[in-house]
C-alpha cells in the first residue's frame, strides 16, 4: 500500500485503522467502528461456507475452469519414461515366459469323438513337449501345448500317410501313433 | 491481518489458480471463503436478493477463476474482485443505481433521523450518532458508502477504490474527497461529540 500523501490518504488510512493517532471519539474511527459493525451483522446472514464451495468447485469443474497443472517439457518426457517402464514391468512380471512353441496356459480343450491318448513321465516335461512341438512344426505338421500345473499336454492331428520324421518323434517317446488325433501329457 | 499481508496472501491465490492443478483448486476454495460473506452482504446492499446474491457471487468466482492468469496486480486484489461483483450487479439490475439527491425536506428528514443524544457516554452516543448518518448516506450515496466500506474493512487505497470505480487515480481522488464532504453533511449533528486528539 502507498504511504499517506495527504489528508486524504491519512483519512483511509485512518478509516483501514493503520492510523489511530487521532483518538477513538474522531470522525473517521467512529466510522470505522460503524462499517465494522455493520460488516459483522450482514456477514452472520450467510450460511453454509461448505455447501456454496462445493456448489462453487462443482461448476468450475462442469466448465472445465479448474485446470490441470502443466507440466514442463523435461516433466513430459519423465512421466512418458517412467509410464513406460511400469507397464514393461508389469507385463514382464505378468506374462508367462514365452516359449518358442507358445505354450498356451490352461487346460486343452475338450475333444469329442476318436482320439489316442498318451503319457509321458519326465523329469523335464515342459522341455519334451516343446521338443516334440518343434519337430512337429518343423515336419510340417500343426501342434499346440497346454500348460496346467506341471502338466504339458501337446494336441495334434496327423494326417496319412505319416512321415518318416514325424513317426520317429512319437518313437523316440516310445509312442507308436497312427494316423488321427492325438494327445500327448507330459508329466513330471 | 495486516492489509499488505492479506493482498500478498490474495496474490498467492490467484497465481495457485492461474497455475492449476490440486493447489488452484485449494486456492478457489480458499478465496471464496475469505470473500463470500462481505461479498454477499455487498451484493445484497447493491439490491439483490439473498437467492440472486447467491448466484452472482458464484458468477463473481467464475470470471475470477477465467481472469486469474490475467490479472495485472496493480491494485489489491479485492477491488479487483469488488470491481467484478459491482459490474454484475449493476447487469443484475440493469441500469446502476441514481444517487438520491435531497431537497430541503429531505435534508430535514437526515437531520431529524441523525439527531443524537448528548448523554451518557459519549463514545457509545458518538457511534450511535455516526451509524444513523452513516446510514442515510448510503441511502442518498450508495457507491461512495460502498467505497468508504472498502476502505475500512480491506484497506483500500485511492489506487485500489480507483480499480473498484474503474476510473483514473487522480478522478478517484477528487471523489473521495467529495465523498468525504458530503459524509460530513449527513455527520453534521454528531460534530458536538467528535473529538479529535491533533
Amino acid at each position: 500500500m502507498t504511504q499517506p500523501q495527504d489528508d486524504l490518504d491519512r483519512w483511509l488510512a485512518e478509516l483501514a485503522g493503520q492510523d489511530m493517532a487521532r483518538g477513538a471519539r474522531s470522525e473517521p474511527q467512529a466510522l470505522r467502528r460503524v462499517i465494522l459493525n455493520e460488516a459483522s451483522q450482514q456477514e452472520q446472514l450467510a450460511t453454509d461456507d461448505d455447501q456454496a464451495t462445493e456448489q462453487l468447485l462443482f461448476r468450475l469443474r462442469r466448465e472445465g475452469l479448474l485446470k490441470r497443472r502443466r507440466l514442463p517439457a523435461w516433466g513430459y518426457a519423465l512421466a512418458a519414461t517412467l509410464a513406460a517402464a511400469a507397464i514393461g514391468l508389469f507385463v514382464l512380471r505378468e506374462s508367462p515366459s514365452p516359449a518358442p512353441e507358445g505354450v498356451a496356459y490352461g487346460e486343452p480343450p475338450i475333444w469329442r469323438g476318436a482320439f489316442a491318448q498318451f503319457e509321458v513321465r519326465g523329469r523335464a516335461p515342459r522341455a519334451s513337449a516343446e521338443k516334440l512341438v518343434g519337430a512337429l512344426r518343423a515336419a510340417g505338421v500343426q501342434a499346440d501345448i497346454y500348460a496346467l500345473g506341471a502338466v504339458y499336454t501337446v494336441d495334434t492331428e496327423l494326417a496319412a500317410p505319416l512321415s518318416a520324421a514325424v513317426q520317429a518323434q512319437f518313437q523316440a517317446l516310445g509312442i507308436a501313433v497312427k494316423p488321427g488325433r492325438v494327445r500327448v501329457e507330459f508329466k513330471p | 491481518m495486516e492489509t499488505a499481508e492479506r493482498n500478498a496472501r490474495d496474490r498467492a491465490w490467484l497465481s495457485a489458480i492461474a497455475a492449476g492443478g490440486r493447489d488452484g483448486e485449494r486456492a478457489v476454495a480458499a478465496l471464496f471463503r475469505e470473500y463470500r460473506r462481505p461479498l454477499l452482504a455487498f451484493l445484497i446492499r447493491h439490491g439483490a436478493q439473498q437467492d440472486l446474491a447467491e448466484d452472482l457471487l458464484q458468477e463473481v468466482f467464475v470470471r475470477v477463476v477465467r481472469h486469474a492468469e490475467g490479472f495485472r496486480g496493480e491494485a489489491a486484489v479485492s477491488s479487483w474482485i469488488y470491481q467484478i461483483a459491482r459490474n454484475l450487479a449493476t447487469d443484475a439490475a440493469r441500469a446502476p443505481r441514481r444517487e438520491e439527491h435531497l431537497d430541503d425536506e429531505g435534508w430535514q428528514r437526515v437531520a431529524d433521523e441523525t439527531a443524537c443524544s448528548t448523554g451518557g457516554d459519549a463514545k457509545a452516543a458518538l457511534d450511535e450518532c455516526v451509524n444513523t448518518g452513516f446510514a442515510a448516506f448510503g441511502r442518498a450515496h450508495p457507491e461512495r458508502a460502498e467505497a468508504l466500506r472498502r476502505a475500512a474493512l480491506d484497506g483500500w487505497s485511492v489506487r485500489d477504490v480507483a480499480q473498484f470505480l474503474e476510473r483514473t487515480e487522480a478522478a478517484t481522488r477528487e471523489y473521495l474527497s467529495q465523498c468525504r464532504k458530503r459524509l460530513r453533511e449527513f455527520l453534521e449533528p454528531c460534530r458536538t461529540l467528535i473529538v479529535e486528539e491533533d
